[in-house]
């Protein structure tokens, strides 16, 4: 029985496997519940101004309607959120294309959606912000970024034989999780429950139990499946609140779920961004100077500065460096998280521009990261808790083939296409939040069974199942004894699913859970043991059936003396076709030491998918808003291209063993975030390698190469 | 058969719990079919999440949806008459209810998925008289005496559908929001290769063929009009190969290296 239960790093498939491919498994609109009514959301169609009037007199005749909900007669609530929470119709103002302006609630969803049709808003216009261009020309320094400097970049970039000076842009992208934003809200008195899809449950109770005058505890959030969220479902955006508005305004449960059209504008994106880059390097291939500064938006009520920089300080030996941020406002729907904050962005700026470096010089861009690795932490002088890149790299460059590649452009060919390679490495910082867990123990003769209790959330990352395995394993249960419960702020409050801190915080927590449940009950018994007891033996002996402990778990306190990243590299083979321009990765591999793997199976999965992320990124994803309205003019999958099956060729993953025993207890570093950094630089590199021709400017579109 | 690599050995009877058993008892899997079923499951056994998640629906779920479903009055109602998951349906409805809405509001069955209502997703797809259907795009009314299949009708009794076991085994998917429509499309695409059926990459449509075999692009081509933002596709691109081969293959597998020779 011993081995069923080492099941920490296997490879081991979702203990809600069943659930999902059986459609089983509740996401935020398929909970059966009785007597709902449907609402529908009405959008402004000015991008900055004053409502002026609005005529509902027609919706509230359409057949069905139960409510009309305007600013003029909606719940008073409290502005809880300035980021996520704009438009909850408190007053006439406009601040984007796009905003809540009215909600529609009806006996069904059909005469909702046809209701809202009817109704008229009149509007007066101000000078609206919706032209990049021309806003960033008066972009300044976000009050929440400082510059970061070493050395003296100006004399050493100024005084260096060989430099790189070249600006990379990004287009605003859409998270497009395949689960729209959505919520039923059910009033019980004063009490709210809200079966609604979150990354963080706690953070969605705290959202709405402020905007309404709420106790947190009188707001019960189930969510025990995400259908993706990706950095959009962080919080409690506005169709949360205007959903448990709509319940309180016409007493019933109520409905409500944003369209695909309307993701566009409601529950955040990727803001665009302008990377000017700065790289000087020795003959002998040694950086001398790296500057990067970021000019980005941000909306008119919220700054949010995505960290496109922050490689650039820690990534590379380099004694003089400058980072820096300029932003503007504008009125747009609020930049939010996104997969990768700043580091997906960034690392395409940095690792095109030090592909550029190394190709400048004649060297191979592997060799050249390699000779510029750096020995700890520049940013702030701590020591690596681990770092993996150059091993990453060398395993990389041998899974991909690095030796076909040429180092001249066109000199690869398959047919019509143009081949080549290209590389990048990458990193995203690993932390562990606090992360409270409650295990319960029962036991029947020498069975025991144990249920694993936190407010954590599985996005599609696995939770479930790696909760389960340390679980498992810290108990010496087999994994069919551990039931997991989570995705309900009615559990003790966990850490959300963001910034890859959700293995960490959550298995580290159990696992505290499980060894303190053990030294409790060890403590209640005199019993000594020749070898290490089992926990069906702890409790006979204490003569306990059941047993509970919490643990209220959070970072070792040494972990803060070290620099803790996961790192790692990407190396593409693309396929470009000569006389098309279509850029196909035809094969592509992604190297990442991560610290522990908590599932094999899941890791992989999860870091193919930040590889194919970083192919929309590279290759496909643009939102475009008319500068003239602030209206985005890509308003569906068939505008907004994510990648489909066939634009994925074969991928490839591999993770250095790594033993961190400085980042956490459990040496556990995540992996959701790392694995889209450094995707679409490596691809970008690999068309270059490919035709000769550098893209700075994303998507790289067939237009770009022709 | 597909799980045998696993590393967690099954020993189905010693690791359920009573609760599991009790459940199962409930559902009349005894003996050989309960070996079979939690064999599918790849080792993990029933899963106490399953039986929460069970016990959740059970204290929901309208005993018999649509007869304790009080339709509202409707405007310009049509009565559908049609057969879900082999299940005789008579529905009075809105003459604008799609059938994904019809499925999901009407009839309980909310395994199929609304990602985008405009069928550029396929996370709706379901299958009507055999073929893969987006039903955010038919309106109930059209499915007047036919016979639709949705996600929860795949499996027969708890005997999963091969692309199931496989879609468990392969990991081909992640949040799980897109499977049922990415399964109900591999579900039909099997029948389409058998049919011989052709799609964009065949170099000649003219040209009769018996069954086919589905090479990774063919079969990457064919499930394009199914979306998964977690990025799934390489394993659901495996899953698919397992179930439409027959022949078992290692998830955890890396890819044999092509070298691509300069001719330039």
């Amino acid at each position: 029985m011993a081995s069923d239960t080492k099941v920490i790093g296997e490879a081991i498939s979702r203990i809600d496997g069943l659930l999902k491919v059986t459609g089983a498994a509740n996401y935020g609109m398929d909970w059966p519940i009785r007597n709902v009514a449907y609402a529908f959301i009405v959008k402004s169609t000015i991008a900055a101004g004053t409502i002026t009037d609005i005529d509902t007199a027609a919706a509230e005749k359409s057949p069905g309607v139960i409510a009309v909900i305007t600013h003029k007669n909606a719940t008073k609530v409290v502005a809880y959120d300035p980021m996520r929470g704009i438009g909850i119709l408190q007053d006439n103002k406009i601040n984007f294309y796009g905003q809540n302006v009215a909600v529609l609630v009806a006996e069904t969803f059909e005469q909702a959606r046809a209701a809202a049709r009817s109704i008229k808003v009149s509007y007066q216009n101000a000078d609206s912000k919706t032209d990049f261009e021309k806003c960033v020309a008066e972009a300044v320094r976000p009050a929440n970024r400082n510059d970061a400097v070493r050395g003296d970049f100006d004399a050493a970039f100024n005084a260096a034989e060989h430099k790189v000076d070249a600006t990379y842009s990004t287009p605003i992208e859409h998270h497009h999780p395949m689960e729209p934003h959505s919520a039923i809200a059910v009033w019980e008195g004063d009490n709210l429950t809200l079966y609604s899809a979150t990354q963080v449950v706690g953070g969605v109770q705290r959202g709405v139990a402020t905007a309404f005058g709420l106790k947190p505890e009188q707001v019960h959030i189930i969510s025990p499946h995400v259908g993706g969220g990706f950095g959009s479902k962080g919080g409690a955006w506005t169709n949360v609140i205007l959903a448990a508005m709509a319940a309180k305004v016409v007493n019933r449960p109520v409905k409500l779920a944003v369209t695909r059209q309307n993701m566009f504008n409601s529950v955040g994106l990727r803001q665009q961004n302008r990377q000017h880059l700065r790289v000087a390097a020795t003959a002998e291939g040694k950086l001398s100077a790296l500057g990067h500064d970021t000019t980005q938006f941000t909306t008119t009520t919220n700054e949010f500065a995505e960290s496109c920089g922050i490689l650039a300080t820690m990534m590379y030996e380099v004694p003089n460096s400058r980072v820096g941020y300029k932003s503007a406002a504008m009125n747009v729907i609020a930049p939010t998280f996104q997969r990768g904050p700043g580091e997906s962005t960034g690392s395409f700026a940095l690792e095109s521009a030090i592909d550029e470096m190394a190709y400048a010089l004649k060297m191979d861009p592997v060799e050249f990261r390699i000779k510029n690795e750096p020995p700890k932490d520049l940013s702030n002088n701590k020591p690596w808790s681990s770092r993996a890149t150059v091993e990453c790299l060398k395993r990389g460059a041998e899974m991909i083939g690095w030796k076909n590649r040429k180092p001249e452009p066109r000199q690869n060919r398959n047919g019509d296409n143009l081949v080549g390679y290209g590389v990048a490495s990458g990193s995203y910082p690993s932390r562990q939040s606090p992360t409270s867990t409650l295990l319960k123990l029962a036991r029947k003769g020498d069975d025991v069974t144990a249920s694993v209790e936190l407010a954590a959330s599985d996005i599609g990352t696995g939770a479930h199942t790696i909760i389960a395995q340390t679980a498992a394993e810290t108990l010496g249960l087999p994994m069919s004894k551990v039931a997991v419960k989570i995705g309900d702020s009615a559990l003790p409050p966990a850490a959300g699913s963001v910034g890859s801190i959700g293995a960490a915080s959550f298995c580290n927590s159990v696992a505290d859970a499980c060894n303190q449940a053990k030294t409790e009950l060890q403590a209640k018994t005199d019993r000594k043991w020749l070898i290490a007891p089992t926990v069906a033996q702890l409790m006979d002996a204490a003569s306990l059936n059941e047993y509970q402990t919490r643990v209220d778990a959070k970072a070792p306190a040494d972990a803060a003396k070290y620099s803790s990243h996961a790192f790692n590299a990407n190396f593409s083979e693309v396929w470009v076709n000569e006389l098309t321009g279509m850029v196909r990765v035809h094969r592509h591999v992604a190297v990442t030491g991560a610290g522990r793997i908590m599932n094999a199976k899941t890791a992989r999965s999860q870091v193919i998918g930040g590889c194919v992320w970083g192919i929309g990124m590279a290759l496909t994803e643009e939102s475009i808003m008319d500068p003239r309205w602030g209206n985005f003019i890509t308003r569906s999958f068939a505008d907004y291209h994510i990648p489909a099956n066939l634009d994925v060729g074969t991928i490839d993953v591999a993770f250095i063993p790594e033993e961190d025993q400085f980042v956490n207890k459990l040496g556990i570093k995540g992996i959701g975030e790392v694995g889209i950094v450094g995707v679409a630089a490596a691809i970008a590199n690999a068309v270059f390698n490919a035709t000769g021709k550098r893209v700075r400017d994303l998507p790289i579109t067939p237009d770009k190469l022709l | 058969m597909a799980f045998e690599e696993n590393d967690v050995a099954l020993d189905a009877d010693q690791q359920m719990t009573a609760d599991e058993e009790a459940l199962l008892d409930e559902l009349g899997i005894f003996g050989e079919s309960r070996r079979k079923f939690l064999g599918q499951l790849g080792g993990v056994g029933l899963g106490a999440l399953v039986l929460q998640v069970l016990a959740e629906e059970k204290a929901l779920a309208f005993s018999d949806s649509e007869t304790a479903y009080v339709a509202p009055a409707v405007e310009n109602p049509v009565t559908v008459s049609f057969t879900v998951n082999g299940a005789k349906k008579s529905l009075e409805l809105d003459s604008r209810m799609t059938l994904l809405d019809a499925l999901r509001e009407r009839l309980g069955l909310t395994g199929s998925k609304k990602g985008c209502d405009h069928g550029q997703c396929g996370a709706c797809t379901v299958i009507i008289d055999g073929r893969r259907v987006l039903a955010c795009l038919t309106l109930t009314a059209q499915c007047e005496a036919k016979s639709v299949t949705t996600i929860e009708g795949i499996a027969k009794g708890t005997d999963l559908h091969a692309i199931q076991t496989a879609f468990i085994k392969h990991d081909a998917f992640q949040c799980g929001f897109c499977t049922p429509g990415q399964i109900c499309s591999a579900v039909a695409l099997m029948q389409e290769a058998k049919n011989g059926e052709a799609s964009y990459l065949t170099a000649n449509v003219r040209q009769k063929t018996g069954a086919l075999q589905l090479s990774d692009d063919e079969i990457r081509e064919r499930m394009s009009g199914n979306l998964c933002r977690c990025g799934a596709y390489p394993n659901i691109v495996a899953a698919i190969r397992e179930a439409h081969t027959g022949k078992a293959t290692d998830p955890m597998a890396i890819s044999q290296m092509e070298v691509h020779d300069a001719t330039v």
